[in-house]
């Protein structure tokens, strides 16, 4: 599909030279304005609870809140929790909740609605329902304390429940039973929930009794679904949307304005660090030499990326080692390392998927073989149907030299990342590093914040050192904007209304 | 006739039958959704849940056996990918906008190819004749993709006539439903003149020439009657591949929430239950328009015998 959306492109070029392709109309009172937002899947549910989708999250963080929300730059703030939570124990966090808020139905939001929250969403788990279980099966139940305040307990200590309660949505107490709430969309946030006519769009409005200063700038809000590419381009170029979503690089300079932010999205290669020729550090560092990075970045996703410094956390993330910077292209080096190991001419495996799951996966892959290659290795580079890489991604008994994975990290927390490839047994590691595993579990059970980034960023340093991964890139969010938008995106790739103007 | 049409409709189940029991074997034999559903970091336990909860932990045979008797009982079971839906449901709302598509392109197909083609046969090679045979050319060698992008940057972003796409009132047909015909017109315009050249030069053709009979009468009463059969046949073909789902490109670039694009959606988020819901009625429109085009052809030319 990447085709369509070029020869839209093209022809928008050539539509821009000779008509205005951008509507600068403006509209008069701010609080009239409303936009239309194009995003690339429609929500499969519109239920907070059940799902793990970006169509439901587009929609859904503008009308529910959390306890604890992010900073644009992906730092943890207070939202609907008066301010950061409290450690009574090392398994209870006590949270104080703003007063004076209430859900869009009236219902007043409290203790109760918490308690509400995380039982309910401990029920789905149960049920087997909740596509949310890896993210709060952690929570072993909530007590209201009194009106304001509420204590929150894990089963085992859990540094990671700060971020899970930013991404815990709160619903009213009233809705603890339901099975769906789909048909009932209520939250506190600044957004209202109209209609959703499914197939074609779901419709917000303002809430003008919003607690954190009142009304938001944009009235109405209208989300169109719209899967082609080329399309969603098209829509902005007419007029007809004012945000789209997913924007492919090539055509960002064909939209009236392309906004973008450092994402959360990883491409790494694990490296088999105990079997084959990669278990010799020297040529797992050759791999990393070897590789022209900056080329990859400005010239395969046209700059929209940044090179990843050797880890595979983005700088908004907690644990994040601004001490280590990306190995350089030293193609010269890694020959000679690959030479010195005796490795030159052997055959090194390479597996990927070919479904294009990710943003130019398969390209990056052939980009990488070839650096490889030029390195004088011979590369047996894989790229099965999506099904069949998943399960080589996961086989334990038989690590492949290679693996690529694009990992992204939704709630902004090391952890998820770190144990599932870093960490020895994880579900997709390569090593079996015991100092590297220590340091990643006793990150998962600290609490204190300033601790566990110290844990992090030695766990970091020593895969830097070892070398377990090829670190690639770290992609940015590409969003295209009409003329008349403003809006600056967010590191964690929220679609966040409130934030944003139209003119 | 009624004994053809019960044996044609007997037919049609067997095709229908079919294509519901090589969906069911493909799509459990080759994929496994939970990988594709389930956030990339699940674990093992996670994984196998879930394959549980679905049944796909049982022999292959078993869950065919319930398929069946779910259908039996009217249950076409629930989307995977949207949550506490039926599959019936989404069909069910997807397929009256794809009719929508359809009746609009072919009718606009229909409307525009016949006198286009009656035109050419009037005077083959002659000027007329070569302008419409080159449009028609130019027409159905367009992939269909391309003919839409055309549409929608000429007349929605360009000229901002039409909105660009998704689903509406009138304006949001008219683009979609005109990037489904023009291929069709191509094609059918061949058809209609081709035919009607062969009729117009047929023996009784020139009898009733001689004879005085106005070219009006000769067009619309003989030669157009017996040029009915082929164009009906290539209709019928037009209309049979719109709805087994090849409005999916344009429904694709339009954002046309339709049967075609739902099946796609299916495709790509391994919803095999919503696949296998979605072929099975394709089978069954198409195996009933087949039976309609057959039953046309007994009114249009009697002469015709049906076996």
């Amino acid at each position: 599909m990447i085709k369509m959306s070029r020869l839209v492109a093209l022809f928008c070029a050539f539509a821009l030279i000779t008509t205005a392709c951008g509507d600068d109309s403006s509209d008069d009172a701010a609080s009239d304005v409303s936009i239309v937002i194009a995003l690339g899947s429609e929500p499969t549910s519109l239920d907070p609870h059940l799902v793990d989708d970006g169509g439901e999250r587009a929609v859904n963080d503008n009308i529910y809140e959390t306890l604890l929300s992010r900073a644009s730059n992906g730092d943890l703030v207070p939202s609907l929790a008066a301010g950061f939570p409290t450690r009574l124990s090392d398994t209870t966090w006590q949270f104080k909740l703003r007063d004076g808020v209430s859900f869009h139905n009236g219902e007043a939001f409290n203790a109760a609605s918490v308690v509400a929250s995380v039982n309910r969403m401990a029920r789905l788990i149960e049920e087997g329902v909740s596509d949310l279980e890896g993210f709060f099966a952690s929570l072993s139940g909530a007590e209201a304390v009194d009106d304001s305040t509420v204590n929150i307990s894990t089963a085992e200590p859990d540094g990671v429940l700060p971020s899970r309660m930013y991404w815990l949505k709160i619903i009213p107490a009233s809705a603890e039973a339901s099975s769906d709430l789909s048909g009932s969309v209520v939250g506190t946030g600044p957004y209202k929930f109209v209609d959703w006519t499914r197939g074609e769009s779901v419709n917000l409005e303002a809430n003008t009794d919003y607690w954190d200063g009142g009304a938001p700038s944009v009235g109405d809000v209208k989300y169109r679904f719209i899967s082609e590419s080329g399309s969603r381009l098209a829509g902005l170029l007419s007029g007809d949307y004012d945000v789209i979503t997913n924007l492919n690089p090539g055509d960002a300079s064909s939209a009236p304005q392309a906004a973008t932010a450092l994402g959360q999205e990883h491409p790494i290669l694990i490296l088999d660090a105990d079997e084959g020729i990669t278990a010799d550090r020297n040529v797992r560092l050759a791999l990393n030499l070897a590789v022209d990075t900056d080329t990859i970045a400005d010239s395969l996703f046209s700059g929209f990326a940044s090179v990843d410094q050797g880890q595979i956390l983005s700088p908004s993330i907690l644990g994040y080692n601004e001490a280590i910077k990306a190995y350089p292209y030293d193609p010269e080096r890694a020959a000679q390392l690959i030479n010195d190991a005796g490795v030159a001419g052997e055959t090194i495996t390479l597996v990927g998927e070919s479904s294009g799951r990710w943003l130019l996966d398969a390209e990056l892959l052939q980009a990488v073989a070839g650096y490889w290659e030029d390195a004088g290795l011979v590369v047996d580079l894989q790229l099965p149907e999506f099904g069949a890489y998943i399960g080589v991604l996961f086989d334990r008994e038989n690590r492949r030299d290679a693996v690529f994975v694009s990992s992204s990290n939704d709630i902004l927390d090391a952890d998820r990342q770190f144990s599932s490839y870093y960490e020895a047994g994880g579900i997709g590691s390569s090593n079996t590093d015991a100092e590297l595993a220590d340091l990643i579990d006793a990150g998962r059970r600290e609490v204190d914040d300033a601790v566990r980034a110290g844990l992090y960023q030695k766990a970091s340093q020593i895969a830097y050192d070892e070398a377990y991964f090829v670190w690639l890139i770290n992609n940015e969010d590409i969003y295209g904007l009409s003329a008349r938008m403003s809006w600056q995106p967010r590191a964690d790739s929220k679609l966040l209304v409130k934030e944003m103007s139209a003119s | 006739m009624w004994t053809f049409v019960i044996r044609r409709v007997g037919q049609g189940l067997i095709v229908v039958v079919a294509a519901a029991v090589v969906v069911f074997l493909l799509t459990r034999a080759f994929t496994d959704p939970v990988d594709f559903v389930l956030p990339l970091e699940a674990t093992e336990e996670q994984r196998e849940a879930r394959e549980a909860e679905l049944g796909f932990d049982r022999p292959i045979i078993v869950q065919f056996g319930d398929y069946v008797e779910d259908l039996s009982r009217g249950d076409f079971g629930e989307s995977l990918w949207q949550p506490g839906r039926s599959t019936i449901d989404i069909v069910g709302q997807t397929l009256p906008k794809t009719l929508q598509l359809v009746a609009a392109g072919m009718t606009l197909a229909i409307a525009l190819a016949l006198p286009m083609g009656m035109i050419a046969a009037r005077r083959p090679g002659g000027v007329l004749d070569r302008i419409l045979v080159t449009t028609s050319l130019i027409g159905l060698s367009m992939p269909q993709f391309f003919v839409g992008l055309l549409l929608l940057i000429v007349f929605a972003v360009q000229l901002q006539w039409l909105p660009v796409s998704g689903y509406g009132g009138f304006s949001h047909l008219i683009l979609p439903a005109l990037a489904l015909a023009l291929p069709a017109v191509g094609r059918l315009t061949m058809v209609v003149r081709s035919a009607m050249i062969d009729e117009l030069n047929s023996q009784y053709v020139r009898v009733s020439k001689a004879k005085g009979t106005p070219t009006r009468v000769i067009f619309t009463k003989h030669a157009f009657r017996n040029a009915g059969v082929q164009v009906l046949t290539l209709s019928g073909w037009e209309i049979t591949r719109a709805l087994a789902g090849f409005t999916v490109v344009v429904e694709k670039v339009f954002a046309w929430p339709g049967f075609g694009l739902f099946a796609l959606e299916a495709i790509q988020r391994r919803d095999i239950f919503l696949l296998s819901t979605i072929v099975l009625v394709a089978a069954i429109l198409v195996v009933t328009v087949n039976v309609i085009i057959d039953i046309l052809y007994k009114v249009i030319d009697p002469r015709i015998e049906l076996t």
